[in-house]
């Protein structure tokens, strides 16, 4: 008995197909694998100078949220107030109302002076150990700004 | 960065004989007072800065570190002490931008007296007419 023709066909054309199926499904996996490729790439090393930076702009804050109310006493303060503003937007640091530590309203030129000379000296720590040259490069420009209103405010 | 340390140190050298150099004409311009001693200052500062330097290249064992040339062109308008004042200021800045410059391409210890370069001449800046600005020794270009 002979099968009926188109189910020879039928027979063969499975017989072509299922091999070049059975290929294409794996090129259609490939493929897939390779779209899902970044779910399955390991995720970027954390920056080495991420601590550095969230560290200084707290510092930063807090000199500022410090320094803020006295703003109105001399124009060095003002500009130490807008200074910080600019170091912080330079960092991208994530805007925050700092932690005030007062400051004692009959001595406001020493106190604002010992808290900004702090501020540099933390600020250059952090500029040595940076291990991206260009952050450093920065870092040392902000202690460098602060250390320009810190002389105008001995003058 | 593509420079290696030892190359930056090397133009550092370079820029502090050309400092050097100005601020002893600058001085040799100027009478007894205030823009005299701010000169005396920087040409102070910047001779010890540069020997400084050709130590620092010694100990690395630079075999030919960069010397001074017999002269350098100086800026014009030096007639005056407004002319004296504003050579005086460009060469602090541009000192500032240098000191910026070795503080990315060093490391260490390097890296520590370029920090402090920059903030001392940042602040001399201040003598010469200068206004504080938001970040010194970055070229704002």
């Amino acid at each position: 008995m002979t099968p009926p023709r188109a189910s020879r066909r039928t027979a063969l054309g499975a017989l072509v197909l299922l091999p070049l199926m059975t290929a294409c499904s794996g090129r259609v996996d490939d493929a897939v694998d390779r779209l899902r490729a970044p779910e399955t790439t390991p995720p970027a090393p954390p920056n080495p100078d991420a601590a550095a930076v969230a560290a200084v702009a707290r510092a930063i804050e807090d000199v500022r949220a410090a320094i803020s109310p006295y703003a109105g006493s001399q124009p060095v303060v003002a500009d130490l107030v807008a200074l910080h503003e600019a170091h912080l937007r330079a960092l991208a640091a994530t805007p925050s109302p700092g932690t005030a530590a007062p400051l004692d309203k009959d001595q406001v030129p020493g106190q604002v002076r010992a808290r900004e000379t702090a501020l540099a000296r933390r600020i250059t720590t952090r500029a040595v150990a940076a291990h991206d040259p260009e952050l450093a490069r920065l870092l040392a420009s902000m202690a460098a700004a602060i250390g320009q209103r810190t002389a105008e405010l001995a003058g | 960065m593509s420079t290696s340390p030892q190359a930056a140190l090397r133009a550092a050298l370079a820029s502090e004989h050309g400092a050097v150099y100005l601020f002893a004409a600058l001085r040799s311009r100027t009478a007894p007072g205030a823009l005299a001693d701010a000169l005396r200052t920087a040409y102070d500062f910047h001779r010890a800065t540069r020997d400084l330097l050709a130590g620092r290249l010694a100990e690395l064992g630079d075999p030919a570190p960069p010397g001074a040339a017999p002269a350098y062109t100086l800026p014009g308008g030096l007639d005056t002490a407004a002319g004296v004042t504003a050579a005086a200021l460009v060469a602090e800045q541009t000192a500032a931008i240098g000191y910026g410059d070795l503080v990315a391409r060093t490391t260490g210890s390097d890296r520590s007296r370029a920090i402090a370069w920059l903030a001392d001449t940042a602040v001399r800046e201040l003598s010469f007419g200068g206004r504080p600005t938001t970040l010194p020794g970055i070229d704002p270009k």
